[in-house]
């Protein structure tokens, strides 16, 4: 349960600057607030599978998280402000389904044959086109390190191996003899390398694909 | 992208370097762009990693954190469900013994009051109606038995 107080604005604007200081309980309050609200409308805006549509949730809510960081938006005497600290013309969780919504067409485009035909937004990228401007400028906008954002939403989606071999090589900063270890399936140090290197090339051919089209539109 | 860079640039991000060496790491950067650029994105890549990962621990935690809140909640439920159950039980329980009590217990009631039945209807206060019949019964057969003919008003 969602604990209020004052107006809806208020407390969104109170569970953004809790964000910023670190304070758990805003994170929890802000999760479930997010959470209601995504279960409650997604279906008005896309249809997935199950176990996407979870996935959605997840990336949006880790997008969410990194424009509070980043301070992207942020809150200030009660209210959220974004870009050129203009107050947010919505309210939050209208904002937190914009980066859903965003979601859901990047999947879109990479499973076409999975869209719902009667999907209203489907209708709607069909007919109007994916309008990447918009896109780039939601997800990216004046964000002041585009790149480490580009490849931020592209290791959300990177292969499932890939992103095991990375983190545990970047996060977990384990040597490779001792993911060798932990994953018996490569044959051998090289063979570990190699599949290291390989994961990276493609990550940066994406990331590098993903900036120009940026600056293109920008 | 250079392998033999990538596995230097990593020894350097993951602090696995020497202090000489890390000197001699930044000066080379400062001059070979190539070097760089690879830095720099193999930087954004831990970055980016690192900030996802804490944030997939913590939304882990608040997961399981509302899973336990719900299961809370349903045991709640039904617990107040059961204890709904026995109240309804034990009140049918109370109501039907004092139906069954009513149909036991009146009749022992009327023999103790002494309404007797005569296979008549039994009225409540007819001992007093054949009281008062008796009277006005006797009254009628007074007035009945005077002679009227010879009544002789005494002055």
């Amino acid at each position: 349960m969602v604990l209020r107080l004052g107006t809806d604005r208020d407390h969104e604007a109170s569970l953004v600057a809790g964000m910023v200081a670190g304070d758990k309980r805003a994170q929890y309050e802000l999760y479930n607030y997010c959470s209601e609200y995504y279960y409650a409308k997604y279906r008005g805006i896309f249809t997935a599978p199950e176990e996407v549509v979870d996935e959605i949730f997840q990336n949006s809510f880790i997008k969410l998280w990194e424009h509070i960081e980043s301070r992207r938006i942020y809150s200030e005497d009660g209210v959220i402000k974004g870009r050129d600290s203009q107050p947010l013309t919505g309210s939050l969780r209208s904002y937190f389904m914009s980066i859903s919504r965003f979601k859901f067409q990047e999947w879109n485009r990479e499973n076409p044959k999975h869209s719902d035909a009667e999907c209203e937004h489907s209708k709607k990228i069909r007919s109007e086109g994916f309008d990447e401007r918009e896109y780039l400028e939601m997800v990216y906008g004046t964000s002041s390190n585009v790149q480490l954002e580009i490849v931020a939403d592209i290791i959300a989606t990177m292969p499932e191996r890939c992103y095991e071999i990375l983190t545990k090589f970047y996060y977990e900063e384990k040597n490779l003899d001792r993911i060798l270890e932990e994953l018996p399936s490569i044959e051998s140090k090289n063979a570990l390398k190699t599949k290291k290197h390989k994961c990276m090339e493609n990550l940066r051919d994406v990331a590098k694909e993903t900036y120009s089209r940026f600056l293109k539109n920008n | 992208m250079n392998r033999d860079l990538q596995d230097r640039i990593d020894c350097y991000i993951l602090g696995r370097m020497s202090a000489e060496e890390r000197v001699a790491f930044e000066q080379e950067l400062s001059h070979n762009e190539e070097l760089r650029e690879q830095f720099e994105f193999t930087k954004n890549l831990k970055s980016a990693i690192t900030s996802r990962e804490d944030k997939l621990s913590a939304i882990r935690e608040m997961q399981q954190q509302r899973d336990e809140a719900e299961n809370n909640n349903r045991t709640l439920t039904l617990n107040s469900k059961r204890r709904t159950k026995q109240i309804v039980a034990w009140a049918s329980a109370i109501a039907a013994v004092l139906v069954v009590g009513l149909f036991i217990v009146t009749p022992l009631l009327i023999e103790k009051t002494g309404f007797v039945d005569n296979g008549a209807d039994v009225m409540r206060g007819e001992d007093e109606m054949f009281e008062i019949e008796d009277t006005v019964c006797d009254t009628i057969n007074e007035v009945d038995s005077l002679d009227v003919e010879n009544f002789e008003v005494q002055e």
